[in-house]
C-alpha cells in the first residue's frame, strides 16, 4: 500500500515536471536546430549537431541591440520612477494627517484596479495629439507610479514603532535623515519586493508597447521579436525559437537567483 | 546643569479633557527624579513634554531657566531611553550609538574615541558589529543606554526602561543604573508604575494621579510621611490598610477632622491572648479572622476578614496562626495615619 | 505653512500620473463613446448610437461569448488544478518547493514568449504536441487554426502559464493552517478526503474566494495570445473585448465606437472590483 502511494506520489511528480519543464527545454532543443531538423516528424529530442550560429542569425534578423536598449531603458527608468514616486507619496500617506489624504488615497488604490486594456486607446490619442507616439517615455510615464507599491510601502512605513521616529529626532536627524538612515533601510525588503515585481512586469511587458507603436523605433524585445517573426511569415522556427531564448533569458537568471524573493514578492501581490 | 522647571503646564489631546491640569514641579539638577503613578496618571505625558515630543497646550517647560517653547527636541540636550529602546533596526550597534554624534557633526577620531569609551561602561565591547536583532534583551537594553550616553547630556530620560526584562536582569539592572548616575552625576528622569524601581533608585519621587502631582519627595518621607490617602496607599507592598473611622467599632478619632485611618500591614503587632489593654486612648485594637496566609520566605503576609473590611498584616514570626480562630492586632497612636474628608492627611 | 504643504508636495506627482492616465483616460473613454469619431473628422456626438449598433455587432457579441467562454474555464482550471496542484504539493519539503517553482516559472516569463513556444508546439505538421498526442492514438490536430479548437488552444496555454500562481497562492494559504489541527485531526482518525472537506478547505475558503475573483478579473484582460496566435481567427472563434477593441480602435481608428466597448469592458470590470473591495474589507474584519 506504502509503495503504491510512494510511487504514484512520484509519477505524478514527474508528470508536473515535465509539463511546466520541459516546453522550455524543447524550447531551447529547437531553438539549435537546422530548419531541416525542425520540420522533421517525428521530431527528434536533441538537435543533431548544435546549431549556435541560429543565434547570430536571430539577432542579425531584427534590430535586435535597438529592442535590447529600448527594454533596458524603459524597465530601468520605470523602476527608478517608480522608487521615487512610491517612497514619497507612501511617506506622506503613512506620516502626514492632510485634508483631501482620504481621497487621493481611495484613487490611488482606484488605479490599481484600472488595467491598461481600458485605458490604451484614449492614452494612445491623447500621444497623438502630444506627437509623442513611437518615443519611449510613452512606454514609461503611464508606468511612472506603482499603486501597489504605495500601498505596500504605506504598510511598511506604518508598522515602523513611532518610537524609533522620535528615538532619530532626539538623535538630532532632520526628517531627511530619518527617511534615509531609519526608515528606507527599514523598507529595503519592501522596496526589493518592489523592484522584482516592476522588472518582471515591465520587461515582459508585451500589450502596452504593442498597442502604443507603429514602429520599431520604440519597441521592446517581446514586441520587436513578435513583429519581426509575424513580418517573415513565422516559418523559421528554429530562429524564433533562438529569440525566444534571448527574451527568456534574463527572466531565467533573475530567477534562478532571487527565487525566494521572487515566490515572496508574488505570494504577498496576490494573497493581499 | 539640568535642572527642570514646568510651570502651569496644560495638555489635552484634540481639545477632549485634559490629560494634565496646571502642572508645576521643579527637578533639581542631580538628582534621580521618578515619576511613578498609575497607568494613564499622565506621567509618560509629562515626560514627553520634557523631552519636547509633545508641546503643552498651555504653560511653559524651562530647563536650565531657559524656555524650551521654540527649542527642537534634538537641541535640548536631553538624551532619552524608551520602553521598548527603540533602537534603530538596520544599524549594529557601533552605528546606533554613533547615530545621534554624526547628526551633531562630531569628528570622526572623537566619534570613535566616544564609542569605545562608553561601550566599555556599559560592557558592550563585543557586540559594536552585531544587530540589534542579534542581542539579547539585556543586550539590548545597554545599548539603548549607551546611546543616550554618548551625547553626554543634560538630562537623562527613561521611560519604563526596565519593564521589557525579566525579573533577575530588572534587579540587576536597578543597580547598575544607580551607580550610573553617581558617576555620570546628571539628572535623571525616569518613568515607571513599579514602585520598587522608585523606592529602590530615586533621589526624589513625584508620584502623580489623574494628570495632578500627588506628592514630591524622596523615598523615604513618600512612605513614612505620605501627605494624603492616595500617596499611603499607593506606596508600599502591601499597601495600607484604610477604613473609615466610624466603621469601626468602638474607636473615636482623637481629632474631629479625621475621616479615614490607616496603618502599614507591617506595623500591627500580633496579641495571642486576647484581653490586651489599651497603653493609650489612641491605640487601636482589631479581631480578625485570617483567611489565606503567604509564606514569602523572610516574611509572612495574613489576609484577613475583620468586622469593616480587609486587613493585611506582615510579620517576621515563623508559627502558622492560620489554625487560630480569630487573632487580635493591636496599633500604637504613633503608627496610625489619619486623613480628613477630601483624603488630605491630618496630624494630631 | 511650508510645512502644511510638504506633504501635498510629495503626493504631487502621483496624483499627477493617476489623473493623466488612469482618471481622464477613463472619462474620456466615456465622453468619447458617446461620440462618432475617427481621429481625422471633427467629433460628432450621437447619443447612444454606439451602443445601440453594439447591441446588434454579431462579431462583437460573438466576442463578449468567447471572452465569458474563456473566463468561465480558464478560471475554473486554473483554481480548480491550482488547488489540487497545491494540496499534492502543500508539505514543505525540499524537493516539493522545486516542483513548485518549476511550476511558477511560465508565470514570471512574457506572455509573448509563452505564446511563441506554443505556436511551435501547437504547430499543426511538426508540432511537439501533436507528436505526443499520436502515442495515446489521437490523429494530429490543427490546434490553433481549427474554428472548434482554436479557443480551447488558447485556455489550455493560458492555464499552463497561470496555474502555478494559483498554486503559489493556495500554498501559502495551506501552510497558515495551525499545524495542531492536523495533528488534532489526525488523533480523531478523520480520512484525508473528509479532512480536505470539512477542515481545509473552508479554512482557505476566503483565500479561494479572493484567487477566484482576481483570475476572473485577469481573464477579461485576455488579449496577448490571441493578438499572437490567431489574430481572433479562425472565423472569429478566439475574437475577445479588448482583441476586438484593439482592433477597431488602434487599425481602424473607429474611436467613438471602440470606446463604447471600452465602456462595455468598463462595466464588467467595475462590478467585479466593487466586489472584490466589499469583501476584501470583510476579511480585513475578521483578522
Amino acid at each position: 500500500m506504502k509503495i503504491v502511494k510512494k510511487s504514484s506520489h512520484l509519477i505524478l511528480s514527474l508528470f508536473i515536471f515535465i509539463v511546466f519543464f520541459f516546453p522550455f527545454l524543447w524550447m531551447f532543443s529547437s531553438s539549435l536546430k537546422t530548419l531541416g531538423e525542425t520540420l522533421q516528424f517525428p521530431p527528434t529530442l536533441f538537435p543533431e549537431d548544435w546549431q549556435w550560429l541560429n543565434y547570430v542569425d536571430a539577432i542579425q534578423s531584427m534590430p535586435f541591440w535597438n529592442f535590447l536598449t529600448n527594454s533596458l531603458i524603459v524597465t530601468l527608468t520605470t523602476i527608478i520612477l517608480q522608487f521615487i514616486t512610491t517612497i514619497t507619496a507612501a511617506y506622506a500617506f503613512a506620516r502626514y494627517r492632510f485634508v483631501g489624504e482620504k481621497v487621493m488615497f481611495g484613487l490611488v488604490m482606484v488605479s490599481m484596479m484600472v488595467p491598461g486594456q481600458l485605458t490604451f486607446l484614449t492614452i494612445f490619442v491623447m500621444f497623438a495629439e502630444w506627437e509623442i507616439i513611437n518615443t519611449l517615455p510613452t512606454l514609461i510615464l503611464p508606468f511612472a507610479i506603482s499603486a501597489f507599491g504605495i500601498f505596500m510601502l504605506r504598510q511598511t512605513f506604518r508598522s515602523i514603532p513611532n518610537e524609533i521616529i522620535e528615538a532619530a529626532k532626539l538623535d538630532n536627524a532632520t526628517e531627511f535623515t530619518v527617511i534615509r538612515k531609519v526608515m528606507l533601510p527599514m523598507a529595503i525588503p519592501t522596496l526589493v519586493t518592489l523592484g522584482l515585481l516592476t522588472f518582471i512586469g515591465t520587461w515582459n511587458e508585451y500589450f502596452w508597447p504593442l498597442v502604443l507603436t507603429t514602429n520599431n523605433d520604440a519597441r521592446t524585445l517581446p514586441v520587436g521579436i513578435v513583429a519581426m517573426i509575424n513580418a517573415e511569415d513565422g516559418t523559421n522556427y528554429h530562429t524564433m525559437m533562438a529569440s525566444n531564448v534571448l527574451l527568456v533569458i534574463p527572466i531565467l537568471i533573475i530567477y534562478l537567483f532571487a527565487q525566494r524573493h521572487i515566490i515572496k514578492a508574488f505570494t504577498y501581490s496576490g494573497g493581499r | 546643569m539640568g535642572s527642570i522647571e514646568l510651570k502651569n503646564i496644560t495638555k489635552s489631546y484634540d481639545n477632549k479633557k485634559n490629560v494634565i491640569e496646571d502642572l508645576n514641579l521643579k527637578i533639581p539638577d542631580g538628582s534621580f527624579t521618578v515619576l511613578i503613578g498609575p497607568s494613564g496618571c499622565g506621567k509618560t505625558t509629562t515626560l514627553r513634554l520634557i523631552v519636547g515630543l509633545e508641546e503643552p497646550t498651555s504653560g511653559e517647560v524651562y530647563i536650565d531657566d531657559k524656555s524650551m517653547e521654540k527649542v527642537e527636541p534634538g537641541d535640548r540636550d536631553i538624551a532619552m531611553v524608551f520602553q521598548n529602546y527603540a533602537l534603530y533596526p538596520t544599524m549594529n550597534v557601533r552605528e546606533n550609538i554613533e547615530f545621534g554624534l554624526i547628526n551633531n557633526k562630531v569628528k570622526k577620531e572623537e566619534r570613535d574615541k566616544l564609542v569605545t569609551e562608553i561601550a566599555e561602561i556599559v560592557g558592550l565591547e563585543d557586540f559594536l558589529q552585531k544587530k540589534p536583532g542579534e542581542l539579547s534583551g539585556g543586550q539590548r537594553q545597554r545599548v539603548a543606554l549607551a546611546r543616550a550616553m554618548v551625547k553626554k547630556p543634560k538630562v537623562f530620560i527613561m521611560d519604563e526602561p526596565l519593564s521589557n526584562l525579566d525579573a533577575k536582569l530588572r534587579a540587576q539592572m536597578r543597580i547598575e543604573l544607580s551607580e550610573l548616575h553617581q558617576k555620570m552625576n546628571t539628572t535623571f528622569v525616569y518613568v515607571t508604575h513599579d514602585q520598587t524601581e522608585a523606592m529602590s533608585m530615586a533621589t526624589n519621587i513625584i508620584l502623580m494621579n489623574d494628570g495632578a502631582i500627588q506628592q514630591h519627595d524622596t523615598p523615604e518621607k513618600l512612605y513614612e510621611d505620605p501627605a494624603n490617602l492616595f500617596t499611603a496607599e499607593f506606596i508600599g507592598s502591601p499597601s495600607m490598610n484604610t477604613y473609615e473611622i466610624n466603621e469601626i467599632p468602638d474607636y473615636n478619632p482623637p481629632i474631629p477632622e479625621a475621616k479615614y485611618v490607616g496603618f502599614r500591614p507591617s506595623a500591627a503587632e500580633v496579641i495571642l491572648n486576647s484581653t490586651s489593654e489599651k497603653m493609650n486612648k489612641n491605640d487601636l485594637i482589631i479581631k480578625v479572622k485570617i483567611i489565606t496566609r503567604e509564606y514569602l520566605g523572610s516574611e509572612i503576609i495574613y489576609n484577613c476578614e475583620s468586622g469593616f473590611g480587609k486587613v493585611y498584616f506582615k510579620t517576621f514570626q515563623k508559627e502558622d496562626m492560620s489554625d487560630e480562630n480569630e487573632i487580635t492586632l493591636y496599633l500604637p497612636e504613633q503608627k496610625l495615619f489619619y486623613f480628613d474628608e477630601e483624603g488630605k492627611r491630618v496630624h494630631i | 505653512m511650508k510645512r502644511k504643504l510638504f506633504p501635498y508636495f510629495l503626493v504631487l506627482p502621483t496624483m499627477i500620473v493617476i489623473i493623466l492616465f488612469n482618471v481622464y483616460p477613463i472619462l474620456r473613454m466615456l465622453y468619447q463613446s458617446f461620440h462618432q469619431w475617427n481621429m481625422i473628422n471633427d467629433m460628432q456626438f450621437i447619443g447612444f448610437d454606439n451602443f445601440i449598433k453594439l447591441a446588434s455587432d454579431k462579431v462583437f457579441l460573438q466576442s463578449l461569448g468567447n471572452t465569458f467562454y474563456f473566463v468561465f474555464w480558464n478560471v475554473l482550471l486554473c483554481t480548480g488544478l491550482g488547488l489540487l496542484l497545491a494540496v499534492f504539493l502543500q508539505k514543505n519539503t525540499r524537493f516539493n518547493r522545486f516542483l513548485q517553482s518549476i511550476s511558477f516559472f511560465p508565470y514570471v516569463v512574457s506572455l509573448a514568449s509563452v505564446s511563441l513556444l506554443w505556436s511551435w508546439i501547437m504547430n499543426k505538421d511538426y508540432g511537439l504536441l501533436n507528436y505526443v498526442i499520436s502515442f495515446f492514438g489521437i490523429t494530429s490536430q490543427d490546434w490553433l487554426g481549427s474554428p472548434g479548437l482554436a479557443m480551447n488552444s488558447i485556455i489550455l496555454i493560458s492555464v499552463w502559464k497561470s496555474v502555478g500562481f494559483n498554486v503559489l497562492i493556495f500554498i501559502s494559504a495551506l501552510q497558515r493552517i495551525p499545524k495542531y489541527i492536523y495533528e488534532a485531526a489526525i488523533l480523531d482518525n478523520s480520512g484525508s478526503f473528509q479532512f480536505f472537506r470539512k477542515i481545509t478547505l473552508p479554512m482557505i475558503s476566503p483565500t479561494l474566494f479572493f484567487i477566484t475573483i482576481i483570475n476572473i478579473i485577469n481573464s477579461f484582460k485576455i488579449f496577448e495570445t490571441v493578438q499572437i496566435l490567431t489574430r481572433g481567427g479562425p472565423l472569429n472563434s478566439t475574437r475577445t473585448i479588448v482583441y476586438e477593441i484593439y482592433e477597431e480602435g488602434t487599425l481602424f481608428f473607429n474611436v467613438g465606437y471602440a470606446s463604447a466597448m471600452g465602456v462595455v469592458l468598463l462595466v464588467i470590470l467595475a462590478i467585479l472590483t466593487i466586489i472584490y473591495f466589499k469583501t476584501q474589507s470583510k476579511r480585513v474584519q475578521y483578522q
